[in-house]
């Protein structure tokens, strides 16, 4: 099932370069080719994962993520060129061995930045997107999600992947995705409250 | 500051990887891609059939003993004996029911009703039940922009609430490309054993290279299966190849009584997952009409070696459960006609 496919913006390949599927074609006869894939991928899906459990974590999650990509190559569709998509799923759920380890991070990012309560507004500011820190009502709104929403929500906006691709991610209907996606912003909107006004 | 934007802030401030983690993933990955000589990739699978097997047993559901009987067409027992039975007996009503074939500029609706179960294990979450009841409008062919009405009943919501109404589109614009929309399911073969092939690869599994597995390929397929036909309009003929495909499923049972979120009582078809769900499909006795589908806690044990939210719940416990109250072709989204 070949599904319409786009680059995200900003990513401009090289004719010449293999595509995502091609590499993972070759990787099934040539092992070594999947470190191509690695090597386009292995930063994003860090950041992504450290965003959630931490940076710590996110060293062996990432790197297990490419393990089990790799034991997973011959099921994948290769009428999909960019194996991005794939990749957030395999990390994602991944992730979810590590709920307890999630919910934790996001308390202890809430806390950080709760102690600098007496600080300017600009420090605040600043400490928002510092990365160990997060607003804590917002800490607090991702850790009182459930893992279905907060994955959806999460590949969409630090993952930056599109419906049909957070499909593939979870495998779920985009229906799906767009009502858990609606549900758990509602409910992240809710629990900001009223400094989401005051700073906004 | 939106919360999609402070999500987005958060994840770009997280530092770039360090080279010390960079090589050690690299050499990770090339230890574990070397050739280690002849492998039996389908082992685990033989394994797996057998531990739902046993688990099945154990809980004294009864295992399917797969039956090739020459039914007559629509002749329906009441009371069937296995879970092949009952989707035997799906297959066959599928194929006398009307496929009203939508054009690729039309949509599909659906109405579904849905509750989620909460256990408040983790603090802040909330305990009980979370009821919505969900409309949607997808595009035949996929290239449109969809919509989606949603609305919180009753758990708490206030009453009356107005349904919320959002377009299912990309996030930068694009066609929706909803894999279950009309013309990619009515594309997949009608053989039973090339669409099971075809369900593997649509459905794969996902293992981590940690020994306990998340999800096999038969319990994604049977995943899969089971929102296709309790979620959105599948044509008939597709149906009656997808319940064919179902039963060749290893480890299906049969559950004789299982209510939906409409609380319609029907005969299920289910697979007992390694993390000690239970997914079950839910069929009308009668006509043998998918009415919905049930998520139930069957092996609490299994399912609290892996997560910590469930502490303490008791097996047999629902945790989520659907209803598709129905299905139809509209020339528009957000009408009924």
């Amino acid at each position: 099932m070949a599904l319409p496919h786009t680059s995200p913006p900003g990513v401009v390949r090289v004719p010449d370069e293999p595509t995502d599927a091609e590499l993972i074609e070759q990787s099934r006869d040539e092992p070594e080719r999947f470190s191509v894939i690695f090597d386009r991928y292995y930063a994003r899906i860090h950041r992504y994962v450290a965003s959630r459990l931490g940076p710590a974590a996110a060293d062996d999650v990432a790197a297990d993520t490419f393990l089990a990509a790799f034991d997973q190559r011959r099921r994948y569709d290769l009428a999909r060129p960019e194996a991005r998509a794939w990749l957030f799923g395999i990390a994602t759920n991944l992730i979810g061995r590590h709920r307890r380890a999630e919910i934790r991070a996001y308390r202890a990012m809430g806390r950080a930045a709760e102690r600098d309560d007496a600080d300017s507004h600009a420090d605040r500011v600043a400490d928002r997107v510092s990365a160990e820190r997060m607003n804590p009502r917002l800490a607090a709104g991702l850790a009182a999600l459930s893992k279905g929403d907060r994955d959806v929500l999460l590949l969409v906006a630090c993952g930056q992947l599109a419906y049909d691709e957070v499909g593939v991610a979870l495998g779920i209907p985009a229906g799906t995705v767009g009502s858990r996606l609606n549900r758990a912003r509602k409910r992240l909107r809710a629990t900001l409250g009223k400094e989401m006004y005051v700073h906004g | 500051m939106d919360e999609m934007r402070m999500l987005r802030d958060h994840h770009d401030a997280q530092p770039s990887p360090s080279a010390d983690s960079v090589v050690a993933a690299r050499a990770r990955l090339a230890a574990h891609t070397r050739p280690r000589g002849l492998r039996l990739p389908r082992l685990g699978r033989v394994a797996l059939g057998a531990g739902a097997l046993g688990a099945a047993l154990a809980v004294g559901l009864v295992v399917v003993q797969v039956v090739d009987g020459d039914r007559e067409p629509g002749v329906l027992k009441a009371e069937p004996a296995s879970a092949a039975e009952v989707l035997d007996n799906a297959a066959t009503a599928a194929r006398h029911r009307h496929d009203p074939e939508p054009r690729p500029t039309q949509f599909v609706y659906a109405e579904v009703l849905r509750s989620e179960y909460g256990s408040g294990g983790v603090r802040g979450a909330e305990r009980g039940w979370q009821n919505t009841h969900l409309r949607t409008w997808i595009p035949a062919d996929g290239k449109a922009d969809g919509l989606l009405q949603e609305k919180r009943t009753g758990g708490g919501a206030p009453a009356g609430e107005a349904w919320s109404t959002s377009p299912l589109r990309q996030p930068n614009g694009g066609p929706l490309g909803d894999p279950n929309n009309y013309l990619s399911l009515d594309r997949l073969p009608r053989d039973p054993d090339k669409l099971l092939a075809a369900l593997h690869r649509r459905y794969p599994g996902r293992h981590s290279a940690d020994p306990i597995r998340d999800r096999s390929s038969d319990e994604e397929v049977f995943d899969g299966v089971e929102g296709m036909v309790t979620q959105s309009y599948v044509p008939p003929t597709l149906q009656t190849a997808l319940f064919q495909a179902t039963k060749k499923i290893p480890g299906i049972t049969l559950v004789k009584d299982a209510v939906d979120a409409a609380g319609r009582h029907g005969v299920a078809v289910a697979l007992t997952f390694e993390d000690g769900t239970r997914e079950e499909i839910i069929f009308d006795r009668g006509s043998y009409v998918p009415l919905g589908s049930r998520d139930v806690l069957d092996d609490p044990a299994a399912y609290n070696r892996r997560f910590a939210d469930l502490k303490g719940v008791a097996r047999g416990q629902t945790l989520s459960v659907t209803a598709l109250l129905s299905t139809r072709v509209v020339d528009r989204p957000g009408r009924l006609s």
